[in-house]
């Protein structure tokens, strides 16, 4: 079977930075994929280069075995959609949360009536008001706009969904809700999950299998009950060993 | 958007706004109701120069007896014409070379500012009268001129604005939907970045009509008799030991028509930007 | 030295419905030598906390009551500049983003050396230059030398923080306020650091309030633990004690929803689900009556909605309180 997403080789090089030095992943369709590693690690830029907004220098990414060239961004967007990590900055400003989703019925070149009635369907299962249409971006809680960029996503019905940072800036007693949510899209949609994030711990439970990245650089890679506690490499461990635990409470 | 309605409540909610809103529409009601209101202003009668403002000249006469009031209304709508379409042509140009360049990098942008640095490089009212002398006085040419003056300012602003867009969140979402660059363009670059230009262009009327000013006093501009703001404090300042009657109707509105509007683009800033006013003020 | 106590700190803010109520009648005593840890999620209120103490409140602001206990010297916190003559000195502060606190068109020398003239003025010359020196080296930053001449977009994030606390060391204050430090660093910078924040309390001995929104930070780190909901303080206790039998709901659901890397996982990943805890904080202009969590309680009685719960001891023979009448339910 056809890998979901092939990176073979990738190289990507911003001024005196190299961004990516030689990344190859396979990632299994159906599978959830966590990718991890800190701030300057390329992991972002990896993921920025699987939807198509980074050309690589070098190297080749195939989405379930069709390799991708230049100007692909279109061919791409049916495959593999994101959501970013400032959820709320990722809806345009001036214009209706339900004219930004109406477009993607005119990408996809449905009617306005079958994208509508997708899109309430969407709202009731994720706990939307159905007022949240005729709102702008600014009018929203940040809650409401992380889940108007879930439904944005999942209205294209990729086949891939990557999530970047999904937990950053949550509070702890609310990030369990998206994390559900994740994983509930996961077994309803067939999807293909990417996770990119550097919070190990949350990865670690949600992932099916995991690389880390360091410089550009894959250091280490395998299934995720592997990679969180069994890494082989030194930076792994690094990593693993300055994450916090709660001492007293597992004590 | 808000609707035409909805901005103009929240310009007149400020006290500023509402100042420049006030002036404003004076302004315009002078350009479009002073001239028909009023006798010829370029009617002659030397016997009644120099008079001080009165009932049947509300801002006096000038040497020649002209009626002042309909000069200066006449004056402020060929100031506003000009300023107008000059800015008009200059913010629609200006856009289309400043987002195209900052859309394509490379080639495309380095060659347009390269242009826009040549035409900023030369005093204004040098390079206009330089243009005007190769192709001659007139309406059309002083519009044109003026206007090729005006567009590197919209044309950097609208660049600079593109160019912080361009890798907005909200941008790359739309890319990976696969919207089209000309929608992407059309309906998410495009009304982040006419905000400020459109500021820009409210405080730029003032400027034009100066710069019109200048080249009128030149002789390359509005062409007597016609009356022209520029013209018409320049013939004052001439005869100020007489009477100064003649200056300060047109000094007056040229420094309100200034004010207003740029009171009035600033207002109009603040509304038409949804981030603001979900920020409250 | 005798600490920190801050006693009856109570913060409104105007907004356009009404007065809000941020914080209500905190009582926090940070001990000298330990780190008190402030945890709490956004709308807590413990960065406001933070900032009354600093005297850096928003405009829209204002301490309605409390006082600053500070050795011997007790502070009116709700005068505007109660705490001016501290800052610096007596008080030290370390934020969030180091930007905030290193002016970015000085080198680090003028920030270290500004601390040194007002804590030890009868330094100078290569002396004053040798105490900056030591201060960096102290706090882990490699080449120093260079590092004095370098300004702070020069250095990493985890540098940043590093010359903030290597001038809390300077400045040998008796608290120091570390708002949220290592938010915007990595794991392993953000252990670093906190491992010089550790080294600073055992060097100077100064009483540490640490205000974060992260339970394991506090866990591994911390001394002590304050935990604030919606404006009240809730729990407070030795770490130890809190986080092996937290007395309050609210703490035992923060800590169930934590996601620790060594968590029982399942071998499908697919089975993993995840703690929350239902529901949105309370309407600030229209708190509910009695306990002000009682909305989102598991445990909640009728009574609840009767009593504002005063702070009930958890444990026999422990200072670990709690502000709930079921504490006997945990």
């Amino acid at each position: 079977m056809n890998s979901a997403i092939s990176v073979r080789d990738a190289k990507l090089r911003f001024g005196q930075t190299q961004a990516l030095d030689g990344v190859t992943l396979d990632i299994a369709p159906r599978d959830c994929f966590g990718l991890v590693g800190e701030s300057g690690s390329g992991k972002t830029t990896l993921m920025r280069a699987i939807l198509g907004l980074e050309t690589l220098s070098s190297g080749e990414i195939a989405l379930f075995g069709a390799p991708l060239g230049k100007g692909g961004i279109r061919q791409r967007a049916r495959l593999v959609q994101a959501i970013f990590q400032d959820p709320a900055a990722s809806l345009s400003p001036r214009r209706r949360i339900g004219q930004l989703l109406d477009e993607v019925g005119e990408v996809l070149g449905e009617t306005r009536a079958e994208i509508r009635t997708r899109q309430q369907a969407l709202f009731r299962r994720l706990g939307l008001p159905a007022g949240t249409a005729d709102k702008y971006p600014y009018q929203i809680s940040g809650g409401q706009a992380r889940r108007v960029a879930v439904a944005r996503a999942l209205l294209m019905r990729p086949r891939i969904l990557i999530a970047d940072e999904p937990t950053a800036g949550l509070d702890v007693s609310v990030q369990g809700d998206l994390l559900n949510l994740l994983q509930e899209l996961r077994a309803d949609n067939d999807l293909t999950l990417v996770v990119v994030s550097h919070n190990l711990a949350v990865v670690r439970l949600i992932a099916d299998s995991a690389a880390v990245m360091h410089r550009g650089k894959i250091v280490e890679q395998g299934p995720a009950a592997q990679v969180f506690d069994a890494p082989q490499a030194d930076y792994t461990q690094r990593l693993l060993a300055s994450w916090p635990r709660l001492r007293a409470a597992s004590a | 958007m808000s609707g035409f309605g909805a901005i103009l409540s929240d310009i007149w909610r400020s006290t500023t706004g509402r100042i420049g809103l006030v002036l404003v529409i004076a302004i315009l009601l002078l350009a479009i109701l002073g001239p028909v209101l009023s006798v010829d202003p370029n009617k002659i009668a030397v016997q009644d120069r120099f008079q001080v403002p009165s009932l049947t000249h509300p801002l006096g006469t000038d040497n020649l007896g002209r009626d002042l009031f309909a000069r200066t209304a006449q004056g402020t709508r060929a100031a506003l014409v000009i300023s107008l379409l000059v800015v008009a042509a200059s913010l629609v140009a200006g856009s289309i070379l400043g987002i195209a360049a900052g859309m394509a990098g490379g080639v495309v942008d380095r060659g347009v500012i390269i242009v826009f640095d040549i035409i900023s490089s030369y005093p204004p009212v040098i390079l206009a009268m330089g243009l005007i002398a190769l192709y001659g006085t007139g309406f059309g040419n002083l519009l044109l001129v003026v206007t090729i003056l005006f567009i590197p300012q919209f044309g950097r602003m609208a660049r600079a604005q593109t160019l912080s867009l361009r890798h907005q969140p909200f941008i790359d979402a739309e890319r990976i939907l696969g919207l089209p660059t000309r929608k992407l363009i059309l309906r998410h670059l495009m009304p982040n970045v006419v905000g400020p230009l459109i500021v820009l262009a409210s405080m730029n009327i003032p400027v034009v009509i100066t710069i019109e000013a200048g080249l009128s006093y030149l002789g390359i501009g509005v062409q007597p008799p016609q009356a022209s703001l520029g013209s018409l404090i320049k013939d004052g300042y001439i005869y100020l030991n007489q009477s100064w009657w003649p200056t300060i109707g047109s000094a007056v509105t040229l420094a309100l028509t200034t004010l207003g509007s740029t009171l009035f683009g600033e207002a109009l800033r603040d509304a038409a930007d949804p981030k603001l006013k979900g920020h409250g003020r | 030295m005798s600490g920190a106590a801050i006693a009856g700190l109570g913060v409104d803010f105007a907004a356009k419905a009404g007065i809000h109520h941020a914080v209500r009648n905190v009582n926090l005593a940070a001990e000298p030598g330990r780190i008190l840890g402030l945890v709490g999620e956004s709308g807590s209120g413990k960065s406001t906390v933070a900032l009354a103490l600093m005297g850096l409140l928003a405009a829209n602001a204002r301490v309605s009551s409390g006082t600053l206990q500070l050795g011997a010297d007790r502070f009116d916190l709700t005068q505007p500049e109660a705490t001016a003559s501290l800052r610096g000195r007596r008080m030290a502060m370390i934020f969030q983003d180091p930007f905030a606190s290193l002016n970015p068109v000085f080198p680090v020398r003028a920030h270290l050396n500004e601390v040194l003239q007002r804590r030890a003025p009868e330094l100078a010359g290569e002396a004053k230059r040798q105490a900056a020196l030591d201060a960096l080296a102290a706090v882990g930053i490699d080449r120093p030398e260079l590092r004095l001449t370098q300004y702070p977009h020069e250095l990493s994030g985890g540098m940043r923080q590093r010359v903030a606390i290597a001038m809390a060391l300077l400045a040998r204050p008796d608290l120091l306020i570390a708002d949220e430090p290592t938010t915007a660093l990595d794991a392993t910078v953000e252990a670093q650091v906190m491992k010089e924040v550790c080294a600073l309390r055992d060097r100077i001995g100064c009483s540490i309030l640490l205000i974060t929104h992260s339970l394991g930070l506090v866990a591994e780190y911390c001394d002590d633990i304050a935990v604030m909901y919606a404006g009240e303080l809730v729990e407070q206790g030795t770490v130890a004690e809190v986080a092996s039998d937290p007395g309050h709901p609210y703490t035992r659901a923060l800590l169930a929803c934590e996601v620790t890397i060594d968590a029982p996982r399942s071998p499908d990943a697919r089975q993993s689900r995840f703690r929350m805890i239902p529901g949105d904080l309370p309407d600030p202009l229209n708190p509910p009556s009695g306990c002000i969590y009682r909305t989102r309680c598991d445990i909640a009685i009728a009574e609840c909605a009767k009593i504002v719960p005063p702070p009930i001891q958890v444990r026999k023979g422990s200072g670990q309180w709690a502000r709930c009448i079921r504490v006997e339910a945990r």
